[in-house]
């Protein structure tokens, strides 16, 4: 396809969550446990919570 | 008459056959919906096969919620015979009433062929009824059959005699070309330290009536009835 310098490529699941909270520790734990619990399976599946942004409503 | 539940989820497939099966075998095959908390009294449990609620986020993964799902843990906890074929496998595992999980075939192909399975511990509803080193045939249908669990449970499932079936040769030999989609150790099926709990991902159900093909699957689900006959009579 003469698409040079490529070592590895992986394919993931990315998962936009919104959650309402408090404040944005209590989102992050709920969206830690949410990931733990359902969204991966740590058997198999290794999951990152990337970043969070705060909507302020 | 030996009651047999079989629990439908959204997206099951095989349900059908597997009541069908049971009936074909002398049981009483029991409709259990995925929202039933009650068991209704049955002696053993199937989880079937299919696709349940898509297998969108992971094989087994949303049925896992599903309310008989407490049902059926009660039930395995208090020894009752519980059996996960194809996605109902996929089920126990993420359910955690079995170790590992199933991933994508080695092959990356969906993978529908008859295969042969040889019995490797008597200690199971499958299996009490068949003797160790038995050859049977059955079909295998699944995307997702490659059964992976870290060094840790892997080397406590080979080291306690948690395997119930590995794919084999028509002779019995285990090599890596009788194995269809990758799985460690060619195992197709495994059950938990009690002996109660078992999956696999062939298709038993799929494989009674002589009329249709090979019946590596009768004697299987024989000894599932007739354990659990010995479980009620004692």
């Amino acid at each position: 396809m003469g698409f040079a310098g490529v070592e590895d490529v992986r394919v993931g699941k990315h998962i936009e969550l919104t959650i309402e909270a408090d404040d944005e520790a209590a989102a992050l734990d709920s969206v830690r446990r949410i990931a733990e619990q359902v969204l991966s399976n740590p058997v198999i599946e290794e999951y990152r919570i990337l970043e969070s942004e705060a909507t302020g409503r | 008459m030996t009651k047999v539940g079989v629990v439908t989820f959204p997206g099951s497939l095989d349900d059908g056959d597997a009541r069908e099966a049971i009936r074909f075998l002398g049981g009483e095959p029991v409709r259990l919906w995925h929202k039933d908390a009650d068991l209704q009294d049955v002696d053993a449990v199937i989880l079937p096969g299919g696709f349940s609620f898509g297998d969108y986020l992971r094989t087994g993964a949303i049925a896992r919620f599903s309310p008989v799902m407490q049902g059926i843990r009660r039930f395995a906890e208090a020894g009752g015979p519980v059996v996960g074929i194809c996605n109902g496998f996929q089920i126990l595992c993420e359910s955690h009433l079995l170790p590992g999980a199933l991933i994508r075939n080695r092959s990356l192909r969906f993978v529908c062929r008859w295969v042969d399975i040889r019995v490797e511990s008597p200690v199971s509803p499958l299996t009490a009824g068949v003797k160790t080193g038995t050859v049977l045939r059955v079909p295998v249908k699944h995307g997702e059959g490659q059964f992976v669990a870290s060094v840790e449970d892997l080397a406590r499932i080979e080291g306690a005699e948690l395997v119930a079936f590995r794919y084999c040769a028509p002779d019995g030999s285990v090599d890596e070309v009788a194995n269809p989609n990758g799985s460690a150790g060619s195992i197709a099926g495994i059950r938990n330290e009690r002996g109660n709990v078992v999956g696999l991902m062939p298709h038993p159900e799929h494989a009674v009536d002589p009329d249709l093909g090979p019946v590596g699957g009768e004697p299987l689900l024989v000894s599932l009835l007739e354990h659990c006959m010995a479980r009620a009579g004692s």
